[in-house]
């Protein structure tokens, strides 16, 4: 058979199929650079380290606990078009893994008189089956610090995927994450501390890091605006959300921040139909033997110890 | 331009040409990442010229060469050769056929697959081979000439542009 250079051109177009997936590409060089950063970060001494504020979100804490967040479900809303960005945004909160993320939260509006905050400290992404430690500080709005506590549990299955992520709650609503293990607090007011095994937790993890990833992957936020916060350059997303036509408590926005450099959380805005607004604010940390000593509380000296959880009163 | 908008816009492309060069994916994938993680890191400079696409598209085509050099002895051998040549009329002789070159192709001197990709894929002239692989146009004719030879290619009336595959059949 006398081939012609047809044919030639006919085998590079073929060829041309076996170009691999940019997405794909993208993901992995962002995770190498961000390898290599990890790599230079945790090389330096703590003290040298700059600040790494990042931070994604989760904890829509003690404050955010007590709110019920009720987004109607909108999967398939992602583009799945090719953007650089979501790559990265994915590839970071992936290399990120492993790191420790301390979030501060606050609530703010009609009736809060200036509420509370809390700070809650826990691995980053946990994988199913993972112990998992939350390390909990609540302040009143006093500025007095009223609780220190750390909540142990083995990551459940499932979380932040797209049916139990909280954000996307269907019916049930609801921005918790409730699972079974040991509560262990420390209460400065009673000068008591406590440990409690068994215990039914609900934590206000108002998103986790599978949530935001599945949200970012799937095209479910949208840029903004580019800006600064904390002084950083960020860049401002939007989470989709459908229209809501629910009668009771339920998010009308919700907005990230993410570090313009690290591609990696630094705010979380998630406003609510009754006019509050819970913020957090995230910095991420490597796991150094000092930062993974922030996952336990401390039981100052004369302090006894309760049997009684907050709120209990003794049998009679 | 930043990189975030230079790789939406010029990766997908760049891509297939780190196919067709080496004719696998997870070379091409290796390929393109090598390039792109040092094109990123030269950015602020690379993103400053006219068409950094072209400037990217060299530095594949080298990373490609000398890598080749690096790896010559991995080419796997022996694809292709065994095809039944007296059943021309089966419907399926014109794929395996097609899959024959391809695997010629693949054991071709990288700098010969290299000018057949830029010739009869990216539709430069031997003119401009010559610039990107830094050498005349007549060596770049005795590449392409023996690598046609190599193939079994019948070479039309050659001008000194050959037609390309279309942007838009890409």
């Amino acid at each position: 058979m006398t081939r012609t250079e047809d044919d030639l051109r006919a085998a590079f177009t073929e060829l041309e199929r076996l170009a691999p997936d940019p997405d794909v590409v993208l993901a992995a060089l962002y995770h190498r650079s961000h390898d290599k950063a990890r790599a230079r970060r945790t090389a330096r001494p703590l003290w040298r380290r700059p600040l790494q504020v990042t931070l994604a979100l989760t904890a829509a804490a003690a404050a955010a606990t007590a709110l019920t967040v009720t987004l109607a479900s909108g999967h398939g809303r992602g583009t799945g078009q090719f953007t650089p960005l979501r790559a990265r945004l994915v590839a970071a909160i992936d290399a990120a893994r492993g790191d420790i993320l301390s979030a501060r939260v606050r609530l703010s509006g009609p009736g809060q008189n200036g509420g509370g905050e809390q700070t809650l400290t826990y691995p980053w992404y946990p994988r199913q089956g993972q112990r998992v430690r939350v390390h909990t500080l609540g302040w009143g709005a006093n500025g007095r610090l009223f609780k220190d506590a750390e909540s142990i549990f083995t990551m459940p299955a499932r979380h932040g995927a797209p049916s139990t992520d909280p954000l996307d709650p269907g019916e049930r609503g609801g921005a918790d994450l409730n699972v079974t293990g040991t509560f262990f607090a420390v209460f400065p007011a009673r000068h008591a501390w406590g440990k409690w095994h068994h215990l039914s937790l609900t934590l206000g993890l108002s998103a986790d890091a599978a949530g935001i990833r599945h949200k970012l992957a799937t095209g479910q936020f949208e840029i903004i605006r580019h800006g600064v916060l904390h002084g950083h350059k960020a860049i401002e997303l939007s989470l989709v959300l459908p229209p809501s036509h629910r009668s009771g408590l339920h998010v009308t926005a919700a907005l990230l921040w993410v570090d313009a450099a690290t591609y990696l959380p630094m705010r979380q805005v998630l406003r609510f139909s009754d006019g509050k607004q819970d913020t957090t604010d995230y910095r991420f940390l490597p796991p150094t033997p000092t930062n993974l000593a922030k996952l336990r509380p401390v039981i100052p000296a004369g302090y006894h110890r309760t049997r009684l959880l907050p709120g209990q009163r003794p049998y009679k | 331009m930043t990189f975030e908008e230079f790789a939406a816009e010029r990766l997908p492309g760049l891509l297939r040409f780190a196919a067709v060069l080496t004719g696998d994916r997870d070379q091409a994938q290796d390929l393109a990442q090598e390039v792109l993680i040092r094109a990123c890191a030269r950015w602020r400079r690379i993103g400053s010229l006219d068409r950094p696409e072209y400037y990217v598209r060299k530095m594949l085509l080298n990373e490609f060469l000398s890598w080749r050099r690096r790896s010559w002895r991995l080419i796997p051998a022996g694809r292709g050769l065994e095809i039944d040549r007296r059943h021309e009329a089966d419907h399926a002789l014109g794929y395996a056929e097609r899959d024959a070159l391809i695997g010629e192709l693949g054991k071709l001197p990288p700098r010969q697959r290299a000018v057949l990709a830029l010739r009869y894929y990216e539709g430069l002239s031997d003119t401009e081979i010559a610039a990107a692989l830094g050498c005349s146009p007549g060596t770049v004719r005795g590449y392409a000439s023996r690598a046609l030879a190599a193939l079994r290619i019948e070479m039309t009336a050659r001008h000194d542009r050959a037609p390309a595959i279309t942007k838009e059949t890409r």
